[in-house]
């Protein structure tokens, strides 16, 4: 039934054996699944599918195609192997789908007063799958480049979840337009870029940008030190594509509290949120903006009238020292 | 013909626009005027509705409008509205040594074959193409410090650099203008290299032997060029006789090492050491003192208890990264306010853009004048702020009379923005170096302006 592969075989010849060889595992699978202990962890599928595009597929196999004189065998372990890796993302999102389905049911006998139902064994990490599905679980992805946003949010309707975020996303102003419509947001940096390759395209202006195509937008720190002026980097929004005040300081408070899934807890000033607020002796998207006193739930945590730490809830050390406080390295002094 | 010489210019013009070269006919052509804008001179004052002339590349006038006489057929832009101050100078870069941090390939940023380097010259190394330059140059960074990574006691020699030129060499408007010195815990090298110090009193005893080796070698040099002129009159005087003993002609062997000191226990010409503990800070300066080294301290992040001697000792400071966390026993605002602590003591000071933890990345020179800004924000005075990243640090780098303010037959480095330079809020509008307009283009902003079509 197989189609034989040899060193003469086209691309789509192979491909075709490749398929073979997959819907023979699926139906393998079909048969185990009980066994089959199979690793679901969110950002592990992500990873596997993220190598698991088509044209990637293909590549793959035409580079196959080019060692394959050796042995036959070896096509077929390599075949196996990616069928492997696209098998337990999927059987990732079956198994969960299953899951979702038993719960379901069992709920349904319980709720009709059904005594003699049993509940259905419990499996954690199933359990957080069946959350991304039932979309009460948040999917954050971190990715950097346009073609990353693309091949998600196809993932992501392959198996009708969405996602909240995309974290970094340094390259959304180039595919801004395609993913406003997914309401998936981004946290990206103001203007750090060219560390690595991924950071390569990184643009200030990227933030703007995107905002501009509805793609909501908050503004990261990833750093110790950047989090300690997270203001700033909104307002540089003012001067990279002209965001208004309005939108600006939106990108360090409302959005990403909508990122999170607080929103309507904080990230602004309205009656019934949490007291969560900042007092500035400056307009806050300035560079001499300086906190004066930060209120978490109504308590004043920071106070910079105070001596030493400006803190009245400790007493303490409040940051760690080798870690980022000391230029020492790893042995301290 | 015609038709070639069109091309050949268009050619030329777009290939000026991509890479913001400039050549010096081009900057000597255009006597530009600056007028209406807010003049920040930073020598003397605040000019409200001033006007600038640059011709030849140099400031040619400065002053209020109505008093500067405008040269017929210059080219006019009107700044109204605008603030217009000198190109701000980095004191700290690495520009042309790193591209891209990750990229083992593009980084020639410090050698691990020896810790005492000073015949290593950054010239050599500098990739004047780098992309990092326009993008730094957008907002208004004109001129540079660039230096190796501070993994050694002595990492190199220092250049100083212009954003903008035909070519490296016109670039590079200093060559080995400082050396690059470092003490601290970072330099011991534990365990990987046994023959390098691995304590700070090896580090201290190593080059306190470097600079005696050095003076030792001067003694040698300039007795040998003695010997070689007696010996030289001698033959003139007694010509055939051969008795001299063969050792008196052998040549001076040069040592590039030792001979690399020498400009700098002369004094003349700045050491730059990065140091960033009180404690730390005593040690070098007294071994600098005990050669007479013209030092800058660079960094200085944990001195709170060293200012007042920092300041009897009247060296200029590097301050920075201001962004640096405090200690567990220091108060939250304590490297933020250094800036201002120094000022208040009379030192003079530079401020580098470097983030927080980890090397001097050049990818965030731009964010130079923001640095300046919090420095103000933590009680600097907005002038000194202006000062530490233009003229002060000219002067440390022997440029002062050149670059670093908005007078008279100074180059003509001068940067147009829509409001206070040192706010993120503030868009830089045009950059002029040597008195010509660079292209405001740069990898990012074409990369803007291809996906907003």
């Amino acid at each position: 039934m197989e189609p034989e592969i040899t060193p003469k075989s086209t691309k789509n010849e192979i491909l075709d054996a490749y398929h073979a060889v997959l819907k023979k595992m699926e139906e393998q699978k079909q048969a185990s699944r009980r066994e089959e202990k199979t690793r679901v962890e969110k950002r592990e599928i992500v990873a596997e599918a993220h190598g698991n595009t088509m044209e990637g597929i293909v590549k793959s196999l035409a580079e196959l195609k080019l060692a394959i004189g050796k042995s036959l065998d070896e096509l077929e372990s390599q075949l196996l192997a990616e069928a492997r890796r696209l098998g337990v993302m999927r059987q990732a999102f079956e198994d969960a789908k299953e899951y979702v389905a038993t719960e379901n049911a069992y709920s349904a006998k319980v709720a009709k007063g059904d005594k003699d139902a049993v509940a259905p064994k419990r499996d954690l990490k199933l359990e957080a799958l069946a959350d991304v599905l039932r979309g009460k679980l948040f999917v954050q992805i971190h990715c950097y480049r346009a073609d990353e946003f693309l091949t998600e949010e196809a993932i992501a309707h392959e198996y009708g979840y969405k996602i909240r975020a995309f974290h970094h996303a340094l390259e959304m102003y180039k595919v801004a337009d395609k993913i406003a419509p997914e309401e998936t947001a981004i946290a990206t940096f103001s203007d750090w870029w060219g560390y690595k390759d991924e950071a390569w395209d990184a643009i200030p202006w990227n933030a703007v940008m995107s905002m501009r195509k509805g793609v909501k937008v908050a503004l990261k720190s990833d750093s110790n030190d950047h989090i300690r002026r997270l203001n700033q980097e909104a307002g540089k929004m003012v001067h990279y594509g002209g965001a208004t005040e309005d939108e600006a300081i939106r990108m360090v408070t409302l959005n990403p509290a909508w990122i999170i899934g607080v929103d309507q807890q904080t990230g602004s000033i309205d009656v019934g949120k949490d007291a969560d607020l900042v007092l500035w002796n400056h307009d806050p998207l300035s560079t001499y903006a300086r906190a004066q006193k930060v209120y978490i739930d109504g308590d004043l945590f920071f106070d910079a009238s105070l001596p030493g730490l400006g803190t009245p809830r400790f007493s303490g050390v409040m940051h760690g020292d080798n870690e980022q406080g000391s230029e020492d390295g790893e042995d301290g002094q | 013909m015609k038709k070639f010489l069109l091309v050949a210019l268009l050619l030329a013009a777009s290939s000026a626009l991509h890479s913001g070269r400039l050549s010096a006919q081009e900057s000597a052509k255009k006597v530009i005027v600056i007028s209406g804008g807010r003049l920040l001179t930073v020598s003397h004052g605040v000019i409200d509705n001033g006007v600038l002339v640059m011709a030849d590349g140099k400031i040619a006038a400065v002053g209020e409008k109505g008093k500067v006489s405008v040269p017929k057929g210059a080219q006019i832009i009107d700044a109204h509205g605008m603030t217009v101050y000198p190109g701000l100078i980095d004191p700290e870069t690495n520009f042309g040594l790193m591209e891209i941090e990750s990229d083992q390939n593009s980084r020639d940023m410090s050698e691990p074959s020896d810790e005492i380097m000073p015949h290593m010259h950054v010239a050599d190394a500098f990739h004047a193409e780098t992309e990092l330059i326009p993008v730094a140059r957008l907002n208004g960074i004109t001129n540079a410090l660039v230096a190796p990574a501070s993994e050694d006691t002595i990492a190199g020699q220092d250049i100083f650099i212009q954003l903008a030129g035909a070519d490296r060499d016109a670039m590079i408007l200093g060559r080995d203008v400082a050396l690059a010195m470092n003490y601290g815990a970072e330099q011991r090298r534990r365990g990987a290299h046994a023959a390098f110090p691995s304590t700070r009193m090896g580090l201290v005893t190593q080059l306190r032997q470097a600079f005696l080796d050095a003076q030792d070698y001067v003694a040698h040099r300039d007795a040998a060029a003695a010997k070689k002129d007696n010996l030289a009159d001698a033959k003139k005087d007694d010509k055939g006789d051969s008795k001299k003993d063969d050792k008196a002609d052998k040549p001076f062997k040069r040592d590039l090492k030792l001979e690399a000191l020498i400009p700098y226990l002369k004094g003349e010409r700045p050491v730059v050491i990065g140091v960033y503990e009180g404690y730390d800070i005593e040690t070098i300066m007294g071994l600098a003192q005990e050669f007479h080294l013209k030092v800058v301290l660079n960094h200085v992040t944990h001195s709170q208890d060293v200012l007042d001697k920092i300041a009897a000792w009247k060296v200029p400071v590097i301050v920075g990264s201001i962004y640096d966390f405090p200690r567990a026993n220091e108060r939250f605002d304590a490297v933020y306010t250094l800036p201002a602590e120094l000022a208040k003591r009379g030192v003079k000071i530079a401020i580098s853009s470097s983030d927080a933890d980890g090397p001097v990345s050049s990818h965030s020179s731009r964010n130079l004048p923001y640095t300046a800004g919090f420095a103000v924000a933590y009680g600097l005075p907005y002038d000194e702020a202006l000062k530490a990243i233009t003229l002060n640090v000219a002067e440390m780098f022997g440029f002062g009379d050149s670059l670093g303010s908005l007078d008279v037959g100074k180059t003509a480095n001068v940067v147009i923005a829509n409001g206070d330079p040192l706010d993120v809020r503030t868009d830089v509008k045009q950059v002029y170096i040597q008195g010509a307009a660079v292209p405001m283009v740069t990898r990012q902003t074409k990369l803007r302006d291809e996906y907003s079509k």
